[in-house]
């Protein structure tokens, strides 16, 4: 059984990693948590049956492998207690919410697999065999969106979540799209602004990118959905090649369950994605593997995003290479 | 009806003529005196004969005295030297999008149409279209709150498969002037002024994709893609306000599917049933209604020549953004 534990807690994709680490396949157990806040630590803690640690080291030392889901801002810190502890580290996204944060984490000693569970999407899987047959020829451009509601909490707090909208949504499509193509970015424009009150970052934004190969590529990153709207989060793209196009819809798979007062939610079925991730960076290192998702493409994401913040701020079109520098 | 009917000409007989000229037949108010055209589509010469229009030169047709209105269908890099000439004979003027296909052939439109004070009407026709009259209403009726994003898109086949001059870019302008001209006046008609463009083109002449980013003076971010490589002419929008969201397939063929054999590529580029559209939802038919009742002494229609420079303006602006690969600011064009 390996044994999991969480350093930090306050990212909304906690949970979702506690539930997933307890299907009966991945031979796991989220044991232990760690959080700065040592009160949100303890109700987390009580909430889905672990054990609390002082530090991020006592947390190391009571299991074989971590998550890291705290505040964006202290991924750096987080991860290095990990390495210091020699413990594999699956990194939630993005890898670092600014220049600084995201070289650290590039840089860092430790065995680091970047969450990107996108990649585990059937629609994903599919379009990507699709491509590599070659037929498609070359990408000529992409339309994506991958749009929900506000998360809350420290997302809306530049000093912690780094941004708003750009940084939470753009690195899932930016990723897919280098998974599918095998792309680079060039350069990057954004629009963003606040439209609601989140905090002090944006919660709407366009981007709209360029690959070295010549193509263009957007991205709708906004939090412009109701908080309760079923089927809010999306994750959708239109690609256009020489020889067609297609579009991918990841919530195309999931199915609609109507209950008697009519209200909608949508259903994933099957295995989740969250759980294919998991289990492939744990058959990882406990195999001795490679990161399935290593650092390097966690940067490369996370770095279009970062200058995609830098565009919104200065109205200027921005070279992704000299957002990183 | 006491009046004689408008005498209305039109110039060009491919597939928008077609349409336009099927919607004249059954206008009270017009009687489509003649045509000209250099080649002359088949629906074209089978709908003039029915309604005894007699095919012209330009000249002969715009000759003062003869016409009272033109209906303008010909292609992009015309439009404007024609308005003009029309305008000078005395006429009022419908004329399909866009107006021009420079900004600086919509000055010259803008001269003419202030010093003969002629009436000109431009084909916008999405402002007719009733999900779009909604979503717009939506707007302004503030059911949507602040609108803090508006998706569009509008993609086709190529029309120069069967059009060879809409893959020339100096002359139509490609999916830019064809297609994404009617999200943009829509933006303009539902959220104002427009202030910066950045946008981004790939493909081949007459294959174009291109993508835009709108900022809204209003703060609005708007974003619309176009294409001249989909299988099919598919549309749509949606608007993300802060109290709602409108969302909307304006396909023609939203609803229903159709596959045929091993036919792939439609051989027209054109909305598929505009024939099956009932006359009070049909936007061709109420743009054209109420240009000719505007030419008759009636209200305003929906988009005059101020409008059609407004958003020839943003397309120019989002075409020299391609170009330059920087965002550029709308400027006034008149």
């Amino acid at each position: 059984m390996i044994r999991i534990g969480l350093l930090g807690c306050a990212h909304v994709h906690a949970a979702d990693y506690v539930a997933d680490l307890r299907v009966d396949r991945l031979n796991a157990r989220p044991l232990a948590v760690f959080d700065t806040d040592r009160e949100r630590a303890v109700a987390f803690a009580a909430q889905h049956g672990l054990t609390v640690a002082d530090d991020p080291d006592g947390l190391c030392r009571k299991v074989d492998a971590v998550i890291v889901v705290s505040e964006h801002r202290r991924y750096p810190e987080m991860v290095s207690a990990a390495a210091a502890a020699g413990r594999p580290v699956l990194c939630e996204k993005p890898l670092g919410a600014t220049p600084e944060d995201c070289r650290s984490l590039l840089s860092t000693p430790a065995w680091l697999s970047v969450s990107f569970p996108v990649r585990y999407a059937q629609p994903v899987l599919r379009a990507r065999d699709l491509i590599a047959g070659g037929s498609l020829g070359m990408l000529l451009a992409m339309s994506g969106t991958n749009r929900g509601a506000f998360p809350g909490g420290f997302f809306g707090i530049r000093a912690l979540a780094g941004g708003g909208a750009i940084i939470d949504h753009v690195v899932h499509v930016a990723d897919a799209l280098r998974f599918l193509t095998g792309c680079e970015y060039k350069t990057v424009y954004a629009e963003a602004g606040q439209f609601r009150p989140v905090g002090d970052v944006e919660d709407c934004a366009q981007i709209l990118a360029t690959t070295t190969e010549g193509a263009w590529a957007s991205i709708d990153p906004s939090w412009s959905r109701p908080p309760d709207m079923p089927g809010a989060l999306d994750f959708e793209m239109t690609l256009w090649f020489e020889h067609g196009w297609m579009h991918l819809d990841e919530g195309g798979t999931r199915g609609m369950l109507v209950g008697s007062d009519g209200r909608i939610a949508y259903q994933d079925h099957g295995e989740g994605t969250n759980v294919k991730l998991l289990a492939d960076w744990i058959s990882a290192f406990t195999r001795g593997g490679l990161p399935p998702i290593p650092a390097s493409d966690g940067a490369k994401a996370t770095s279009l995003a970062l200058a995609a913040v830098r565009s919104a701020a200065s109205g200027e079109v921005v070279a992704v290479d000299d957002a990183m520098a | 009806m006491a009046r004689e009917p408008l005498k209305v000409g039109v110039l060009g007989a491919g597939a928008m003529a077609a349409v336009h000229f099927a919607n004249l037949a059954s206008c009270e108010r017009a009687t489509v005196v003649g045509f000209a055209a250099n080649v002359v589509s088949k629906e074209v010469e089978i709908l003039s004969r029915r309604i005894a229009a007699e095919r012209m030169t330009v000249d002969q047709l715009l000759a003062p005295g003869l016409i009272d209105a033109v209906v303008i269908a010909t292609p992009t890099d015309t439009h404007a030297d024609l308005a003009c000439r029309a305008m000078d004979a005395g006429m009022s003027v419908f004329c399909e999008k866009p107006v021009a296909r420079s900004r600086e052939e919509g000055k010259r439109v803008a001269d003419v149409a202030a010093s003969t004070h002629a009436r000109v009407a431009i084909g916008h026709d999405l402002r007719y279209a009733p999900e779009y009259d909604d979503a717009r209403r939506y707007i302004v009726d503030g059911l949507l709150g602040e609108v803090a994003t508006v998706r569009m898109f509008r993609v086709n086949v190529s029309p120069a498969n069967v059009k060879p001059w809409y893959g020339e870019a100096s002359r139509s302008g490609g999916p830019l002037f064809d297609m994404a001209i009617h999200d943009l006046d829509w933006c303009l008609w539902a959220l104002g002024p427009i202030r910066r463009v950045y946008a981004r083109q790939s493909g081949p002449a007459g294959k174009e994709v291109a993508s835009i980013v709108l900022r809204h003076d209003c703060g609005t971010i708007a974003y619309v893609d176009t294409s001249w490589r989909d299988s099919r002419l598919m549309s749509g929008l949606e608007v993300c306000g802060t109290e709602g969201i409108y969302r909307v397939s304006a396909s023609s063929d939203a609803g229903l599917q159709v596959v045929r054999g091993e036919q792939e590529v439609p051989a027209s580029y054109l909305p598929t049933g505009v024939s099956d559209v009932p006359p009070w939802d049909d936007p061709y038919r109420m743009e054209l209604e109420a240009a000719m009742a505007w030419f008759d002494g009636g209200p305003e229609p929906r988009a005059v020549l101020a409008d059609g420079l407004a958003v020839l303006a943003v397309v120019t602006a989002a075409e020299e953004s391609i170009r330059k690969g920087t965002p550029v600011e709308v400027k006034e064009t008149t």
